[in-house]
């Protein structure tokens, strides 16, 4: 145990102007608290500085820092003492913290030197061991959710703690020590003791609150001591490097900005680069959700990513003036990055994980990896590692969240919810489509993708309606005297409106969808609506109050027979409404819908950090 | 800073209502006099009262059972145990005792929102800083100050980082059983921290002029109460030293308030020496800068 030994304090102090020596000591000695604590102090005076002897401080005013250091290691060993080394004359560490210096060392024979952390007094930023900001950039925030002890490559700094007897037979070869610095000399010693296996632990519990640049915290080596050291390990820059390098460094600054601290807003990244330049359904629901964030979301910072034509096709700057649009992945430091759709690659995974604590996704469907022939190659894994690895999944519908926990696992901790998009009529409709004079046309809703099944399902109505004026959302076949095709992505949103409030009927014979929201604004005006039956449509129905008729058929005769009873203007049945809502419980919103996903994200908070370095590990290389 | 009001959390320790019963309604009034745009709440935790218990008094406070192991100091730690992650969603965390208004307390007049919003999301604890004559050491640790553990205010990151409150749980490293000699002789703290244990609990104080308000003889039969307030004394002590020690700078309520009074508060705070010896009131000597 090391609290059973003595301690040695060895003071540095010869930068310190000559004037300010004296008083620098004394302060150094009263505010640290270092007399009766130590054995023994010796202290580094400026050169050919004379201060007034004190009890118990051995001065040192005319020899190098280095022959100093030399004198107090032997002492200590011979002593038994654990040697606290003081660097730098503006540090003024305390002794307080020797207490969680010395537990460090008890917990593992093998740590050899102990340090604190540092932090400014004018914010209480930490500087970290392994960064080399000119700036303290830690958040205190982040510290409750570090480690209280983290290994690191050895690292001089203003104020370390020598297990005893680690250095006692240790070679101090003195023509090295006697040719560098005094930190040069220090690190030639840490060297020697890691190479023997004894490591240097940062402890997270104790800070040093100074107004000391950097450089004093953390000195600079020389050169010809970097060589030095080097020779003696060529090891020596790679095993630094790699400490920049380790997990906890990139995890650190992200943990700064995590927790629900209530004085500071958590920041939140949505990343939007799913969103195209059309007005599609994905379009739609992404706008959607924007909407929802811009009302709901003021407890949060939101920086939102998009790619410039897509902002700048959907205005997006000038419709949510209230959120900040970036078109380029900002720095790391979010609380929560937030995908309003699925990722399709590595990088996006890669991308995210790197600038936020907290990574969510919003999984609308998995039509592309069932299909096949749409999925980038590997998007299998990238959805696997997803369920596995994401903090939190929102999914569009019970009917996808089935879907996609049938194809991938499902990992008991994960918060999740079922988000649903908008069922609520105002939030689909415009007042000045909502009673057209005239319905004359069945509307077809799909795109050429064969899970939409709008090919055959033309060919049936020209078959089965002759005379029936039939208009082709996302249709293939060029327009003829009958049918009116319009291309996917290429009709405006007031076209879109006006073809589906105008309906007498719209079809939608999809066999796969995650939601439809064609279908849902369809019901939202009021018009009838047939779909091919599946579990989503009674979802839908279920979770609704929409003014319109959920009509499914089963194959091509019912979809006839109901079509037709509805263009006859007879009864048909559909799906039940609202029978998955309370009486008095509104239908899923858009803000209804942000307030569910900002609940996961805050609960995704508790453990992030654990998963976070999972999920760092698991990513490995993959970009 | 944003506008909008601080929310501030009471843990307030006491044991069943026999002394200081009217606590809560004295602490809600000072907020109401004093700090009333804060949001406040308080969890009674009630020493006298089994773990499993709990109450609710009103819209603003609850109860809930402590084990009395370590006083008040276990007693926050239930609070917190009770609190878990929802700590975070307060701006500060009151630690209290029923016996908050006893001696000296004039401090607890200069409270006021402004002081408040000086500590919160800041490395910093707010309370009244008392000091003895000469340093003391305590598990190797020389100090001469302690914040006042009757009443103070952290915000929630500084008691996650200490994680226990009560860090003296046991009294075999400390105590004789003797009354004649309490403390063993290799007990962890100094001579002088035992003399001034000692006067301040059974005798005349530490030489400031004031005394301890419920002082006693100490003899056999009050020696079990003699080693649980001296380990009280113990945890007030460690709680400031490890405080320091994570960096969190104690804050005296006086001196800060001293200072907005003059409209001059530090960015960066000075040494509790220089805090207490620069008060408007209750002035410590200049002297301790020097000793």
């Amino acid at each position: 145990m090391t609290g059973k030994n003595p301690l040695h304090v060895l003071l540095d102090i010869s930068d310190a102007s000559l004037a300010e020596a004296g008083t620098l000591l004394d302060k150094a000695l009263m505010d640290g608290g270092w007399l009766g604590v130590a054995a023994r102090v010796d202290v580094i005076l400026p050169s050919g500085e004379q201060v007034a002897a004190r009890q118990g401080v051995v001065l040192h005013a005319s020899k190098l820092p280095r022959t100093v250091l030399v004198h107090a290691v032997e002492a200590a060993t011979a002593a038994r003492a654990s040697l606290l080394i003081l660097l730098a004359a503006g540090v003024s560490a305390s002794n307080e913290i020797i207490p969680e210096l010395r537990a460090a060392l008890d917990a593992d024979p093998l740590l050899g030197t102990a340090q604190p952390l540092f932090a400014s007094p004018m914010n209480d930023r930490l500087w970290t061991p392994w960064g080399e900001e000119p700036e303290a950039t830690l958040s205190r925030d982040a510290l409750p959710e570090l480690p209280a002890h983290i290994i690191t490559a050895e690292c001089v700094s203003a104020c370390l703690l020598i297990r005893p007897g680690l250095l006692s037979d240790l070679v101090l070869t003195r023509e090295l020590l006697l040719d560098g610095s005094l930190p040069g000399a220090l690190a030639f010693v840490l060297l020697g003791a890691r190479r023997r296996g004894f490591r240097n632990v940062c402890c997270t519990r104790a800070v040093v609150v100074t107004e000391a640049p950097r450089e004093r915290i953390y000195p600079t080596l020389s050169g010809k001591d970097l060589q030095t050291l080097c020779a003696a390990d060529p090891s020596y820059e790679r095993i630094r490097r790699e400490d920049r390098q380790m997990p906890l460094a990139r995890l650190a600054p992200l943990l700064g900005v995590a927790p629900c601290a209530t004085w500071r807003q958590r920041r939140l990244l949505l990343d939007c680069r799913g969103l195209s330049p059309i007005h599609n359904g994905t379009s739609r629901n992404m706008l959607g959700q924007l909407e929802g964030f811009a009302v709901r979301g003021g407890d949060w910072d939101i920086d939102i990513v998009c790619g410039e034509h897509a902002s700048a096709f959907h205005g997006l700057p000038e419709r949510f003036p209230g959120l900040n649009h970036l078109t380029a992945l900002p720095r790391p430091g979010y609380t929560a990055a937030f995908r309003l759709s699925q990722p399709w690659n590595w990088q996006v995974f890669s991308e995210l994980h790197h600038r936020a604590l907290v990574l969510g996704f919003n999984m609308l469907d998995t039509i592309a990896w069932d299909i096949g022939y749409v999925a980038p190659e590997g998007l299998g894994d990238v959805w696997r590692f997803a369920a596995r690895h994401a903090d939190m999944l929102t999914f569009i519908s019970h009917f996808s969240r089935a879907r996609f926990y049938q194809r991938f696992s499902r990992p008991a901790h994960l918060p999740e919810a079922v988000v649903h998009l908008s069922l609520s009529a105002a939030e689909h409709t415009r007042p000045d489509w909502q009673a057209p004079e005239a319905r004359h046309h069945v509307l077809l809703f799909g795109n050429s993708y064969d899970h939409k099944g709008i090919g055959p399902a033309l060919d049936l109505l020209r078959r089965a309606f002759p005379t029936v004026s039939i208009v082709v959302v996302g249709g293939t076949s060029p327009s003829s005297g009958q049918v009116r095709t319009l291309l996917s992505g290429e009709v405006t949103e007031e076209e879109i409106h006006g073809l589906i409030s105008s309906a007498q009927a719209i079809l939608f014979p999809s066999f796969y969808e995650g939601f439809g929201l064609p279908v849902v604004e369809g019901l939202s005006y009021g018009r009838p609506v047939l779909v091919r039956a599946s579990p989503l449509w009674n979802e839908i129905a279920a979770h609704s109050r929409l003014p319109g008729n959920l009509v499914t058929f089963r194959d091509d005769s019912e979809l006839v027979d109901r079509l037709g009873r509805i263009l006859a203007g007879l009864p048909v049945p559909a799906l039940e409404k609202a029978v998955a809502l309370d009486a008095d419980k509104p239908a899923p919103s858009w803000n209804s819908g942000v307030e569910q996903t900002l609940t996961a994200l805050v609960q995704a908070l508790d453990g992030a950090a654990e998963r976070w370095l999972d999920r760092d590990l698991a990513l490995g290389g993959r970009t | 800073m944003s506008g909008r009001p601080l929310r501030v959390l009471t843990l307030l320790a006491r044991h069943g209502i026999e002394k200081y019963y009217d606590a809560p309604e004295r602490l809600q009034e000072l907020y109401a006099r004093q700090l009333h745009n804060i949001d406040h709440k308080i969890i009674i935790v009630d020493n006298a009262q089994t773990n499993a218990w709990s109450s609710a008094h009103s819209a603003s406070t609850t109860a809930i059972g402590g084990d009395n192991s370590s006083w008040e100091f276990s007693a926050w730690d239930r609070g917190l145990e009770h609190l878990g992650t929802s700590i975070k969603n307060w701006d500060l965390i009151g630690l209290v005792t029923s016996a908050f208004q006893q001696s000296h307390t004039a401090y607890l007049d200069r409270l006021s929102e402004p002081l408040l919003r000086q500590v919160a999301g800041r490395a910093r604890a707010l309370g009244h800083i008392d000091y003895g004559g000469a340093p003391v050491e305590l598990f190797g640790v020389r100090t001469q100050c302690w914040i006042r553990s009757s009443f103070l205010l952290l915000p929630p990151r500084e008691l996650q980082l200490l994680g226990r409150v009560a860090s003296i749980t046991d009294s075999s490293a400390f105590f004789s059983g003797d009354a004649r000699e309490p403390f063993l002789q290799d007990a962890p703290l100094s001579p002088q921290y035992r003399q001034n244990i000692m006067a301040w609990l059974c005798g005349e104080g530490l030489g400031q002029g004031t005394m301890w308000h419920s002082r006693f003889d100490l003899t056999a039969e009050s020696l079990a109460f003699f080693e649980q307030k001296a380990r009280a004394i113990l945890n007030e002590q460690r709680l400031s030293t490890r405080l320091v020690a994570q960096g969190c700078q104690l804050t005296d309520v006086t001196w800060l308030a001293s200072r907005m009074v003059a409209a001059d508060v530090p960015t960066i705070l000075p040494s509790w020496r220089a805090q207490i010896t620069s008060r408007d009131v209750n002035k410590a000597p200049g002297t301790l800068l020097h000793t």
